[in-house]
């Protein structure tokens, strides 16, 4: 007969035992996403050949092509990184041990981690295969990303798979994009735009889709450091700075595309009255009158409008540019 | 006492069996995949491959808009050249080639060596031809000359040489990038980046440049002035990860040069001519060094943080106040050079945790500041190198700071609907402005659903609320700004977003996509500047697959932008303009299979099209269109298992109106002497066939 304190003791030391075998449970699955192999169910064995078992059946007659991921940086085995290098197909499938066996009569076969949206494996874990060895400063940020929140998938925009990833390639990339950012694809068909439906821009140019700080997932630290890449002469500093200039290229500018040159929100005059309105010529409402030629206002609406002697809208470094004429 | 241990001591040797039991295979990678031969994996008895592509292509008319970016700008043949060349073995080579025959061609060469050091190298090239129809009576480099025999008047209609002194030019830049970059994978663990670009742009581009000495008695010419400048980037990384947390150390530097120190230019408007100058764009300096990283604190939480110091530079040598050596500045220049600094300091930290399964919460906290340490001094300038000014001005070295703190959380309900809500609080300083600091508040809500496996929706709610401190009109600055005017970049401001989208695909063959999303900004306050500008954008897309062999894609959208501004003309009456504009885009294609291994055709065709109206009180100004239609087939002809022939055919129409450039010669200004341009209009085919042979 046991006493209330051996019972005490018994449950006591079970919970103790559960407390050890929850950590024990807990700390290699804490380290997972670092560790080879251990995103897996550990008591699934490997196959007996690696690749050589899977292309048994995966071969190129199955329903989803398969080979090309050896033409891929995945596929290439002489980088110790790649998954080709390590478990082969089951790097990122997990072990097939199970998998490989012919099922019973009636039974199905032993699943293996599949991806992408149909996929009964959680998108957290499907995710994790992939950063387990994909975590750099780029992907850094991926939790917490608009992508990663919204429970995108690496697989939703990557295959894997193909021999070219089109989300990799300089002239298709974007129309993965345009899959969900629809806005965005109308707005490149614009007259003025950054180069992207021509192909020789890129969205990844400008956004990092696998995470960062700012709003617009931008490569850079803000707005203005991303534009600078490619617009470095617009820098400065200036003697005499355009103030909107320095804080925020979008103030004046759309980023993706317009219909007034260059990538303008609003056409001048009327987008530079919007913030000047002093003196006896930005103040003035020109009407149309002041598009033939021959009138007094014609300088201030034709041609480049203001910018037909204030040219150095973004700064100027003369001594005698105050006001942005020289 | 045994009783009392014998169940601590049962209890661990379980704990021992279930750990060991859950460690099922205790062999190195290396035991496991010791007889892994990979002999079925394809390629590797193939270690060469690729594909070259070569052929000619006819453009049918000559039109710059049409070879902007594209380089097919010039009536006539182009040759075809595209190739992909790919070495697999002990090392990786990737080589793909684009565009040879044009100007916007691409080299991209991608390697690992050995499977430790990464390589790459990129060439490039991108025409940006923005006028093919400018004419001007200046010639020269930086110096733009007026041609012998030049009859200068006070206004253009008195140049009497002008119409047969017209040249043509064009405006364009071209740019060129080359790029060099390799990574090096000492471990696992540790690796180190280096890369290096150097991009070139060259060409010419059109300066509105003025004489005068106020408004009235102004007199400009634009003029074509040659563009040639370089920027170096390079970047050392440095990457560190465990199990637990990675890191990384960047550094990065840009170097501005510019060809070109300043323009020149003769008068047009004065007999005989007097010269004018003015700076072209100064030589600069960024440096930047970054410190990041991320942590799992726990599991399910996960901290990162980046901070980053820089610094933006710039000491060229100034300019004189003017050319002209009839104008003597009462002073001289404060100093020879502006030794502008400003320091860059970003620093981004956010903290992610899973509290639950189906509860994410996130804190964020966002600083960028850009320190102006230029000084500050009084230039006693001269007015466009025509009158010494009365007025001095003192340079602005504008500082700015902004913090963002945002929380926000998502909870998911039985694994469907997502509901998002976030707040945002955003403190913006800013220096020698109207308003020192402003305070943004944001409200945000999301929600998403995957109700049915073929529907899915999301709709998203966002209200902000800007205000500022006292807005103050500059003393320093002359003429004094009306007081009444409200920058937008600083009013107050109440802004409202709010957008919807639907996914639905009816039948497994057909998917639907529809979204509206609505942008609103008001600046009720402001009784001078822009008042309010609103979006409304409107999108349905659906892809139709019945068969395997065939894809259809059709789309079409508006977009609907509206603002409202008000100005003051003379106190206390304001005038009101009003832009409205609309863009339709529709688009529609098909890829289809005609023969399997055989022949494949498709087809794009995009129309996009924009009308935009301002009116100015009840006055209207005439309407500024752009029209283009787009069609694209392409179609490929598999003649053996290693050559194909390819066709290609764009058709495009263009037409574009603007009254600010149509009907606008370069005297019909008395004031302005302009470069005569007209908007765009076009119809051109582009064919081209081409021969690819794979390997």
């Amino acid at each position: 007969m046991l006493t209330i304190t051996k019972d005490k003791s018994r449950i006591s030391s079970i919970g103790m035992a559960i407390v050890v075998m929850v950590f024990v449970d807990i700390l290699p699955l804490s380290n997972a996403v670092a560790e080879d192999g251990e995103l897996f169910d550990k008591n699934t064995p490997y196959s007996k050949k690696g690749a050589d078992t899977c292309l048994k059946c995966h071969d190129e007659d199955y329903k989803y092509p398969i080979l090309e991921i050896f033409f891929t940086k995945h596929g290439n085995r002489n980088d110790p990184r790649t998954p080709m290098a390590q478990f082969q197909c089951e790097s990122c499938h997990g072990p097939g041990g199970e998998h490989e066996k012919e099922p019973l009569v009636g039974k199905k076969r032993a699943p293996i981690v599949a991806f992408g949206k149909e996929s009964s494996v959680s998108s957290d874990t499907q995710n994790k295969i992939c950063l387990q060895c994909h975590t750099d400063d780029k992907r850094m940020v991926w939790h917490g990303s608009s992508h990663a929140s919204q429970g995108m998938l690496c697989v939703d925009c990557h295959y894997i798979h193909k021999r070219h990833d089109p989300v990799l390639s300089k002239t298709k990339q974007a129309d993965v994009c345009y899959n969900c950012h629809k806005k965005q694809q109308a707005e490149f068909e614009r007259t003025s735009v950054h180069p992207v439906r021509y192909g020789k821009m890129q969205c990844t140019q400008c956004h990092n889709p696998h995470g960062s700080y700012t709003d617009s997932l931008l490569v850079a630290n803000t707005k203005n450091a991303t534009c600078y890449r490619c617009h470095a002469e617009k820098r400065g500093p200036f003697l005499w700075a355009h103030a909107p200039v320095s804080e925020d290229c979008g103030i004046c500018h759309e980023f993706h595309g317009s219909n007034t040159k260059p990538l303008l929100k609003q056409r001048a005059p009327w987008l530079c009255q919007q913030c000047h309105g002093a003196g006896a010529h930005a103040n003035r409402a020109y009407n149309p009158d002041a598009a033939d030629g021959g009138s007094f206002n014609a300088p201030f609406v034709l041609a480049k409008s203001c910018l037909n002697c204030h040219f150095q809208v973004h700064g100027s470094n003369h001594p005698s540019g105050a006001k942005l004429t020289r | 006492m045994w009783h009392r241990n014998k169940y601590v001591v049962i209890s661990l040797i379980s704990v021992w069996f279930y750990a060991t039991d859950t460690m099922a295979d205790d062999r190195t990678m290396e035991e496991i995949t010791a007889n892994w031969k990979c002999e079925w994996c394809p390629y590797d008895d193939q270690p060469v491959q690729g594909e070259v592509e070569g052929g000619l292509g006819a453009v049918s008319n000559d039109s710059y808009k049409f070879g902007d970016y594209t380089g097919l700008d010039q009536k006539g043949a182009y040759a075809i050249g595209d190739a992909e060349l790919y070495y697999r073995g002990k090392h990786r080579v990737d080589l793909e080639a684009e565009d040879l025959g044009l100007d916007s061609r691409r080299i991209d060469i991608d390697s690992n060596i050995a499977g430790r050091t990464e390589l790459q190298l990129e060439y490039s090239q991108i025409p940006k031809l923005n006028s093919d129809s400018a004419r001007s009576p200046y010639a020269g480099d930086a110096y733009q000359r007026l041609p012998q025999g030049w009859v200068g008047d006070t206004t253009t209609a008195g140049m009497t040489e002008l119409g047969a002194s017209l040249n043509d030019v064009d405006i364009y830049t071209k740019r060129r990038s080359f790029a060099v970059s390799a990574a090096f994978h000492q471990s696992a663990r540790l690796s180190y980046d280096v890369a290096f670009q150097r991009d070139t742009k060259k060409g010419h581009k059109a300066l509105g440049l003025a004489f005068g000495d106020n408004f009235a008695t102004a007199r400009s010419a634009i003029v074509v002035m040659p563009v040639d400048m370089t920027t170096d980037q390079a970047q050392v990384k440095i990457n560190y990860k465990r199990k637990r947390w990675q890191g990384g150390l960047i550094y990065q530097f840009s170097k501005f040069d510019n060809e070109y120190d300043a323009y020149q230019w003769d008068n047009a408007f004065s007999q005989p001519d007097t010269t004018g100058q003015v700076a072209a764009e100064p030589d600069n300096l960024m440096q930047q060094i970054s410190l990041l990283g991320s942590y799992r604190i726990v599991q399910s939480t996960v901290a990162s943080a980046k901070v980053s110091a820089g610094q933006l530079s710039q000491d060229q040598s100034y300019l004189p106040y003017t050319v002209n050596s009839n104008l003597t500045p009462a002073n001289d220049l404060p100093r020879t050079s502006l030794d502008g600094k400003v320091n860059t300091f970003d620093f981004d930290f956010s903290i992610n945790s899973r509290l639950m399964d189906n509860l994410n919460v996130e804190f964020r906290y966002d600083q960028h500041e850009q320190d102006n340490n230029t000084d500050r001094a009084a230039y006693e300038y001269v007015r466009n190198d025509t009158t010494n000014s009365t007025f001095t001005a003192v340079n602005f070295p504008y500082s700015f700071r902004q913090r963002q703190i945002e929380l926000r959380g998502r909870y998911l309900l039985l694994q469907k609907h997502a509901f998002s809500l976030g707040f945002e609080h955003d403190i913006f300083d800013r220096t020698y402005q109207e308003v020192d600091q402003t305070k943004e508040n944001t409200a945000n809500a999301q929600y998403s659903s995957n109700l049915l496996s073929n529907l899915n929706m999301a709709l998203v709610v966002e209200h902000s609320d800007r205000s500022g401190s006292e807005y103050q009109t500059l003393t320093e600055i002359s003429p004094p700004e009306n007081p009444l005017l409200r920058k937008y970049n600083m009013a107050d401001r109440k802004q409202d977003l709010a957008s919807a989208s639907v996914s639905y695909g009816p039948i497994k063959q057909l998917d639907l996509d529809f979204l509206v999303h609505y942008a609103n900004d008001d600046y009720d306050n402001s009784q001078v500047g822009l008042k309010e500008s609103e979006e409304m954008h409107y999108g349905l897309h659906a892809h139709l697959s019945l068969i395997a062999a065939l894809r259809i894609n059709l789309g079409v959208a508006r977009t609907d932008i509206q603002s409202t501004q008000a100005g003051m003309q003379t106190a206390p009456a304001v005038w009101i303009a009003q832009n409205d504009e609309q863009v339709n885009v529709a688009n529609a294609g098909f890829d289809y299979t005609v023969i399997k291994n055989k022949l494949n055709i498709g087809l794009d065709y995009v129309y996009a099209e924009s009308s935009g109206e301002i009116s100015v009180d009840s006055a209207v100004f005439p309407e500024i269109t752009t029209e283009r239609h787009t069609i694209k087939l392409q179609g490929d002809y598999r003649l053996s298992q290693r050559s194909t022939l390819n066709a290609y055919y764009t058709y495009e129409k263009y037409d574009e109106s603007d009254w600010a450039v149509d009907g606008v010669a370069p005297n019909s200004m008395g004031s302005v002497l302009t470069l005569g341009e007209v908007s765009p209009s076009y119809t051109i085919g582009f064919f081209a066939m081409s021969y690819s042979y794979a390997f």
